[in-house]
């Protein structure tokens, strides 16, 4: 298919989007301004972008501790992300999730997860939530190549293909879980190998290639749409920082490093590709890094200005006993 | 004797060297606990050693066969401990945040912990969990729990809450040495705490309170973190007129009464500090024991500190304000006067 | 010394057909057994080396570990790099033809053919199929095909009975040899590689074959169903798409049949370049999408028996049989 110029456009944008978060944060990160753990998404935005490319804000997500690349691709507001990173009131959820934690039903964003493998039965609930009430709405489920080895994706592939749920899995395979290679922990090269257990399609694509990705999920997300049950893509990517910030990396292979940041980097990858075909001009592109790195500061001055949550906000949002 | 300094954390390490190094059947399993399997460049002890590096340089000295990384499959690997276990080995199994415990608590509650006494008797589960608790590191609702009182509810497990390097090696070795299944809680913010350990093994006995600080008026029980926090209140009590006595149970199951009791009879007075959320906690657990055994020993009503009944928040304001600290466990002795 | 190569493609049936078509999964597992039986095969016939290609999956390791205790026959991997790319692959047949490697199997589909092609130079190819969208390799028992590259490289039979030669494409792009293609090269209307597979009849506007037979799956089917072109036959077939005048029915994928509008074919000739004339468009190569034709190149195509050669696995298990010299 083609992807219209508009839709390019937004592809460019938010994949620069995600890696000028990604990047300010691990900043801030590094002068403590934000508290806590966080996992960065950088050199995956081919990933998450390709597949909400062909999503509404009506279709649901579940994420990853690695998640804020999967929120900005669902369209959440990068201001309220960063001020909640930043543990403040303004915050998408008033501070009191953080990182790990995001979440904006709104935009059917359903979580960032600080349990490896929480996700995925979340996401049979949401699908099945579609498929009883007759919505077209699909629900993407990301994890990662750890977290296909957790019981919970296992489960949750088996009961999404016997209720044909509409939804697409999609295995971020960054070749690492924390330190462990991929081909340690995994049984099988491919994750998508399993669908086949499952009874569903598997596709294993160049995840760094935004427009494989975007073509397979296209085609998942239609089948998906049309009630015709699951499938499982397995994206193939690499992450540019380590596992979480201040990791020394001493298991990656340096040349394998720095190919990754450089001619595979999924953003440079699309610039010239689109370049090439004169789908998208320097200009253009240069407009849309201007308005991104204005757009971050931005939120980073938000999240900055913004007022810590007030103590009484600990006891809210939920039934407190005593 | 020699003894150093040594951080919490080179505490623990040595301990699951000195047992590995005197009994071939303990082995280490989880994640990251070798850290980069199979990556050909990596010599043993540039690997991560565990999140927090407690079991660095193990593999090293024992080889991957003793230090196992497992996938992230807490259910398949804290089972297949609880096998091992049944069957000979000895594992020390590290669940890298006591919130994954919900991931492998069936293999806890129905397996490790029952299958001794279902099988009349004739299978020891000799496993050891160890796992990081606590607030204060800004991990936000599910890396910063406290569950020790969830596990101390269910009966065939044994509970072990070490608050200084010295402590954490005794007790580690005893937890080894153990022929039932122990879960172990570091707290996270023990990396810096520093305390004198001897060098030689030495086991703690469980169910052994350890008074950390003694005084007249009024008893301060404390667990984990807590311990730390009571002592700076009892410093302050000190200059407020009351000398407050600090008794660390250590082990929750079992639990010393004992000690507990003959210092509430001394004191007269009885503040419990528990990082848990209040319901069902340690801290209502001792307070019932000497409501029913030590009742006439009490002067003031049992006084409890612990967190609130909600999740633990991100923003560190919030944080702050939901943790026990010394100031609140100050106020509530000072109450019982 | 007789000596079999395998490359074995941990790529080739994974892509998005499974998806779009029906294309089945080859999962890595089920491709470590078929190089077993492969090598299996080649120490029947008495070889006493079998090189191997270290890929990126494994597979090698993993079809090793389950057969050590059968394994009379010396087993040696390429010193080389891997970069998890189908340069790889071509790296790994120019290394076995200059380690005098004597025929290579090739396990996975045209496209994995066409990489080891670029690097294999007179080195005999055993092609033996496992992608989705085949032509070049043949459907066959892998122990069958270790056992006749194995009589191959052992008895020395001669090249001129033992092996075939194979047409190819060549494609050049402003009068330079850029890439080729042994079945089939498909100008298509994409803005971009992306996926790689053509499943899309609508995106089709020009396609070259160097064969199409009516037993084929894929694009070469449509050569089949215009005017077949057998493998021996000293021509290749070029079809012009698009128009409402004429259309037939093709299995272009797996599970694909669909109707394909026909504005015009003809056969091509040997060693006459052919200009692409849809520009700017995809061109893909053997089934999968690869070069980027721009607005201001100049493609053509010529069509050559330049192409690797090829085992016939008949004669040589016919040869075999005769008593050795
Ligand atoms: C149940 C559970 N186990 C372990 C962890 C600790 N942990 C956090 S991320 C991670 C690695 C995840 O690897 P992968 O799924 O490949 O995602 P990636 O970090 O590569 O994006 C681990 C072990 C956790 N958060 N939850
Ligand atoms: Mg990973």
């Amino acid at each position: 298919m083609d992807i219209p110029k508009d839709k390019l456009l937004w592809i460019y944008e938010r994949m620069q989007l995600i890696r000028v978060f990604e990047t300010r944060v691990s900043t801030e990160f590094g002068k403590g301004k934000i508290p806590g753990f966080v996992h960065l998404y950088a050199g995956e935005e081919a990933v998450a972008v390709g597949i909400c490319a062909n999503l509404t804000d009506a279709d649901y997500m579940t994420s990853t501790h690695r998640g804020h690349g999967h929120c900005v691709a669902k369209g959440v507001d990068v201001r309220g992300m960063m001020a909640e990173l930043f543990g403040k009131a303004t915050g998408i959820c008033k501070g009191k999730g953080g990182s790990m934690h995001i979440a904006d039903m709104d935009k059917g964003m359903l979580g960032a997860n600080g349990i490896v493998g929480g996700g995925p039965p979340l996401a049979c609930g949401s699908g099945l939530t579609a498929k009883t009430t007759g919505t077209d709405q699909v629900t993407i489920c990301f994890f990662g190549d750890g977290a296909s080895e957790q019981g919970t994706l296992h489960e949750s592939l088996n009961l999404a293909a016997i209720w044909k749920l509409p939804i697409i899995f999609v295995a971020e395979n960054n070749g690492y879980a924390e330190s462990t290679p991929a081909h340690y922990h995994c049984s099988v090269e491919n994750i998508a190998d399993r669908a086949a257990a499952y009874n569903m399609p598997g596709v294993t694509i160049d995840g760094n290639d935004l427009f494989a990705v975007y073509e397979s999920a296209h085609e998942a997300v239609a089948r998906a749409r049309a009630g015709h049950g699951p499938s499982l893509l397995e994206c193939k990517t690499y992450r540019h920082h380590g596992h979480f910030e201040g990791d020394a990396q001493t298991y990656k292979i340096a040349e394998e490093n720095e190919k990754y940041r450089t001619e595979l980097d999924p953003i440079k990858r699309f610039k010239d590709a689109v370049l090439a075909r004169s789908l998208v001009s320097e200009a253009e592109m240069a407009d849309i890094d201007g308005r991104v790195n204005a757009a971050i500061d931005e939120a980073v001055k938000f999240a900055e200005d913004s007022p810590f949550p007030e103590v009484q906000e600990t006891f809210t949002d939920v039934y407190v006993s005593y | 004797m020699a003894e150093r300094e040594l951080n919490f954390g080179e505490a623990l390490n040595e301990a699951m060297r000195q047992e590995m190094q005197r009994d071939p059947k303990v082995v280490i399993m989880g994640e990251d606990v070798a850290g980069g399997a199979d990556v050909d460049h990596l010599e043993g002890d540039e690997a991560w050693g565990g999140v927090l590096g407690v079991t660095k340089g193990l593999v090293k000295e024992f080889g991957r066969e003793r230090v196992i990384d497992t996938p992230i499959s807490e259910s398949g690997f804290i089972g297949a401990a609880v096998g091992a276990a049944a069957t000979g080995l000895r594992p020390i199994a590290e669940m890298m945040f006591v919130g994954f415990m919900g991931v492998c608590f069936d293999q806890l509650l129905n397996q490790g912990a029952k299958l001794r006494y279902m099988f009349g008797g004739k299978a020891k589960v000799p496993l050891v969990i160890r796992t990081i608790c606590g607030g204060g590191y800004r991990a936000a609702a599910q890396h910063s729990q406290v569950l020790h009182s969830l596990f101390t509810h269910i009966p065939g497990l044994k509970t072990v809450v070490p608050s200084t390097p010295y402590d954490a090696k005794g007790l580690l070795i005893s937890a080894i040495r153990d022929d039932d299944l122990v879960i172990f809680f570091e707290d996270i913010t023990f990396g810096g705490i520093k305390g004198a350990v001897p060098e030689e093994d030495y086991s703690i006995p469980f169910g052994k309170a350890d008074v950390k600080r003694a005084g007249e008026d009024v008893t301060i029980v404390a667990i984990g973190k807590m311990v730390h926090h009571s002592l700076a209140a009892a410093t302050e009590l000190e200059k407020q007129g009351k000398s407050a006595e600090v008794i660390d149970p250590r082990t929750l199951s079992p639990f010393d009464e004992d000690t507990v009791l003959s210092s509430v009879e001394k004191t007269g007075r009885l503040v419990i500090a528990d990082e848990s959320h209040p319901r069902c906690n340690v801290a209502t657990d001792i307070a019932a024991m000497v409501a029913d055994k030590g009742f006439d020993y009490l002067n003031a009503p049992i006084k409890m500190v612990s967190a609130p009944h909600t999740p633990v928040p991100f923003s560190p304001p919030l944080e702050d304000h939901y943790l026990p600290n010394p100031q609140k466990i100050n106020e509530a002795a000072l109450g019982l006067f | 010394m007789s000596s079999v190569g395998i490359i074995a493609n941990p790529r080739a049936g994974k892509d998005i057909r499974r998806l779009v078509a029906h294309g089945s999964i080859l999962d890595t597992q089920e491709k470590v057994y078929i190089v077993r039986r492969a090598i299996l095969g080649i120490q029947g016939a008495g070889a006493n080396e079998v090189v191997l290609f270290p890929d990126p999956a494994n597979i090698f390791t993993k079809a090793l570990s389950g057969i050590e205790n059968e394994l009379r026959l010396t087993t040696r991997f390429l010193e080389m790099s891997i970069f998890d790319e189908a340069s790889d692959s071509t790296r790994a047949a120019q290394l076995m033809r200059e380690q005098g490697v004597t025929c290579v199997i090739v396990i996975g589909g045209d496209g994995t053919n066409r990489v080891v092609t670029k690097g294999s130079g007179s080195m005999p190819l055993v092609p033996l199929s496992t992608g989705t969208n085949n032509a070049f390799p043949q459907f066959l028992e892998s122990t069958l095909a270790g056992l006749a590259a194995g009589y191959y490289a052992v008895r020395h039979f001669s090249p001129e009975m033992c092996t075939r030669p194979t047409k190819r494409l060549n494609l050049y792009r402003n009068g330079t040899l850029e890439d080729i293609a042994l079945v089939d090269a498909a100008v298509c209307d994409y803005q971009f590689v992306g996926a790689r597979a053509v499943w899309e009849a609508e995106r089709l506007k020009e396609l070259f074959l160097t064969q199409g037979q009516p037993t084929n799956i894929g694009l070469a089917s449509i050569g089949g169903s215009l005017h077949p072109i057998r493998p021996a036959d000293d021509a290749g077939l070029y079809v012009r798409f698009g128009g409402d005048t004429r259309s037939i029915n093709a299995p272009i994928a797996p599970g694909m049949v669909v109707p394909v509008p026909i504005q015009h074919h003809g056969l091509m000739e040997l060693g006459t370049r052919m200009p692409i004339t849809f520009i700017p468009s995809i061109i893909a190569l053997d089934g999968e999408r690869e070069l980027v034709v721009n607005a201001d190149d100049r493609w053509e195509v010529e069509l050559s028996w330049d192409g690797p050669r090829v085992l016939d696995i008949e004669k040589v298990m016919d040869a075999a049989r005769q008593p050795t010299e």
